[in-house]
């Protein structure tokens, strides 16, 4: 393995913090949607 | 099945078998082999690692759970993402810095030969037991089907899977895994379709989803218990009694919750993806660590949403399953021989009952549907009313079956949760998909069961063979003797499949034998990353108390089984901090 394998560069984002929050911003959407779906079709 | 199911499953199956053992024939060194030459791209391992996960048992078992339980299970994967990110901040950098085959190599850097090989070994005795269940969920189906012996239907397809994963190791796990994926997406997707298009012309998508949620099956979200009214304690009437350790104690016997999604199964993913070889082979294949992050943001993007899917068309069947008679029993192979046994009228008294019961649901249904499109809200709780009435008598006619079907047949596996999907598909889907449909579930085991055995044949040949056997030698004897290695493995894994007939529901033993080692596996590695004053002796032998301490909750206590994966994890970061203190300080060299 050569060190190009160590460089990182993400891509989009200007750093991977901005892909983390877009990973965990996505989860909690999930999660207020399936939140107000559970609540909008209980019996 | 007719001929154009047998045509169409063979040929898929067998193209994608040839195809995958043809297009990598010329790996020819360890590297390639078990790294697949560092060329894989961000979205082949985020494929990878996603069929690695996605087994047959998560297509035929999570169907059914969507079906009986609704959609509550999907919170297991809420802690997916959280481990993801955690993971791409702490292990890959490290991983990739020292260069390392395995998860397990980093042991011995960070602390010692031991350590290393306690790690090696919990991985391999779970993983190992775990491929075999991996395997004997569609072998089963398969025997099920042609009425062949278990024992046939497990040696063809771990035949088939040695075939490829013997020619191009890594390289042809991960090509295959690609068009496996595919095709079990796409004709999942297909069958909830059908699912759906098959339901009455005067019930609408609106219908359906009103419907699913009426009968509780649209449980995303819970906080406590979905059953907490019929289990208060004694002397409590209400939820709003419950004191908060009375919550806690009811929380911590359930499965599924948010808590637990968020809380406890953090451990169990960090633990999966980052310790667990199966995975991490998966993203050490990267062209570099740019890549290999991208691949696990990809997963933590897509994972839920697939989890979704799968539940969500285990509920579009139970939707099916209220406008079309069901069976009193999914498995009708093992009710057929039920019918050869001297129980045979109490059997089909029993189904006389369930038509009856069906007969007066569906009356009752179809009063309700015409309420829902009336926006009665009335109407439509007392219909509603009646259904789980007459929902809860076939429940109990159910019960009946199973008990009868037990005692006319001694040691028949009677949770038949796992035939729910398979049933619709045979008896309701056109022919030619029921022949694809058969081959996901072909396609999905063999591309889980690849993945796995590549990662027992790297932590062998690497942490055990390398490490301690033959230390010196030529790349192309560690190619030949990790090819060894697969064979090996894999007819282990068909042993234990053979074996696996007394797990109850599949996918659930699949987390619960993993539960048992990666908590203190992942113990481990935390303390190696974090923990820098603590040296191997310690963490060592607190290992091994804390493997002790799982095993015992396992056989001795009622708590969830996600939370051995806390348990086992914080037993060897609190114990191990203990132990340093008795132990002259070390140093670690790296990481």
């Amino acid at each position: 393995m050569s060190n190009t394998h160590l460089e990182d560069k993400p891509p989009v984002f200007k750093s991977w913090k901005g892909w983390y929050y877009l990973i965990l911003g996505v989860l909690v959407v999930q999660i207020i949607l399936y939140y107000l779906l559970t609540n909008s079709f209980k019996g | 099945m007719n001929y154009l199911d047998w045509i169409v499953l063979f040929t898929t199956v067998l193209f994608i078998v040839l195809y995958g053992t043809w297009k990598t024939r010329k790996t020819a060194t360890m590297e390639g082999y078990l790294k697949a030459d560092n060329s894989m791209k961000w979205w082949m391992i985020g494929v990878s690692i996603m069929a690695t996960q996605a087994s047959a048992i998560t297509f035929l078992s999570t169907t059914g759970q969507g079906m009986e339980d609704g959609m509550r299970f999907i919170q297991f994967y809420f802690g997916l993402p959280i481990a993801m990110v955690i993971i791409s901040v702490t292990m890959v950098p490290i991983y990739y810095r020292l260069k390392v085959f395995t998860a397990y190599e980093y042991l011995e850097t960070r602390f010692d030969a031991k350590t290393r090989a306690l790690a090696a070994f919990l991985f391999l005795v779970g993983r190992g037991v775990s491929a075999g269940i991996t395997l004997f969920a569609p072998s089963l189906i398969l025997s099920t089907i042609l009425h062949w012996p278990v024992a046939i239907t497990t040696f063809v397809i771990g035949t088939l899977v040695i075939i490829y994963v013997t020619s191009g190791g890594t390289k042809a796990v991960s090509l295959t895994q690609r068009q496996q994926l595919a095709v079990v997406m796409t004709s999942m997707i297909v069958a909830g379709l059908i699912a759906l298009f098959k339901l009455p012309d005067n019930v609408s998508f609106s219908d359906t989803i009103q419907i699913a949620g009426l009968l509780g099956k649209f449980n995303m979200i819970n906080f406590l218990p979905a059953n907490i009214e019929s289990n208060l304690p004694a002397g409590v009437t209400s939820v709003r009694e419950l004191s908060l350790w009375q919550k806690i104690d009811l929380i911590s016997q359930d499965r599924y919750n948010m808590w637990f999604g968020l809380l406890a199964s953090v451990f169990l993913f960090l633990s999966y993806f980052g310790t667990d070889q199966s995975q991490v082979g998966r993203y050490l294949g990267g062209v570099s660590i740019t890549e290999s992050r991208l691949g696990l943001m990809f997963n933590g993007l897509l994972k839920i949403p697939m989890q979704f899917i799968i539940l969500f068309i285990g509920v579009l069947v139970f939707v099916f399953y209220i406008f079309f008679q069901p069976p009193v029993f999914y498995n009708q192979v093992l009710r057929d021989r039920a019918l050869e046994t001297p129980k045979a009228d109490s059997v089909q008294l029993i189904e006389k009952k369930f038509s009856d019961v069906y007969a007066k649901k569906r009356v009752a249904v179809d009063q309700m549907v015409k309420a829902i499109q009336l926006d009665n809200d009335d109407l439509i709780q007392q219909q509603l009313d009646k259904v789980k009435a007459f929902q809860s008598e076939e429940s109990m006619l159910r019960t009946d079956m199973k008990n009868l079907i037990a005692r006319a047949i001694p040691n028949a596996k009677t949770q038949d949760r796992d035939y729910i999907f398979l049933n619709f598909v045979l008896g309701y889907l056109p022919h030619g998909i029921i022949g694809l449909l058969l081959a996901v579930i072909f396609l999905a085991a063999m591309s889980s069961m690849a993945g796995e055995l590549n990662a027992l044949v790297s932590t062998t040949s690497i942490d055990v063979y390398k490490r301690a056997i033959k230390k010196e030698a030529s790349s192309a004897h560690y190619l030949k003797v990790s090819r060894w290695f697969t064979i090996g493995w894999a007819v282990m894994a068909m042993i234990f499949a053979m074996l696996a007939s007394f797990a109850e529901n599949l996918i659930q033993f699949v987390n619960i034998v993993g539960s048992l080692y990666y908590g203190t596996l992942l113990g481990i590695f935390l303390v190696a990353f974090y923990i820098k004053r603590i040296g191997g002796t310690a963490v060592f032998w607190a290992a091994i108390v804390s493997e002790c301490i799982v095993v015992y909750c396992y056989r001795y206590t009622e708590i969830a089984f996600l939370l051995y994966n806390v348990v086992g994890c914080g037993a060897v970061i609190i114990l191990s901090f203990l132990l340093q203190k008795f132990l002259p300080s070390q140093r670690p060299a790296v990481g």
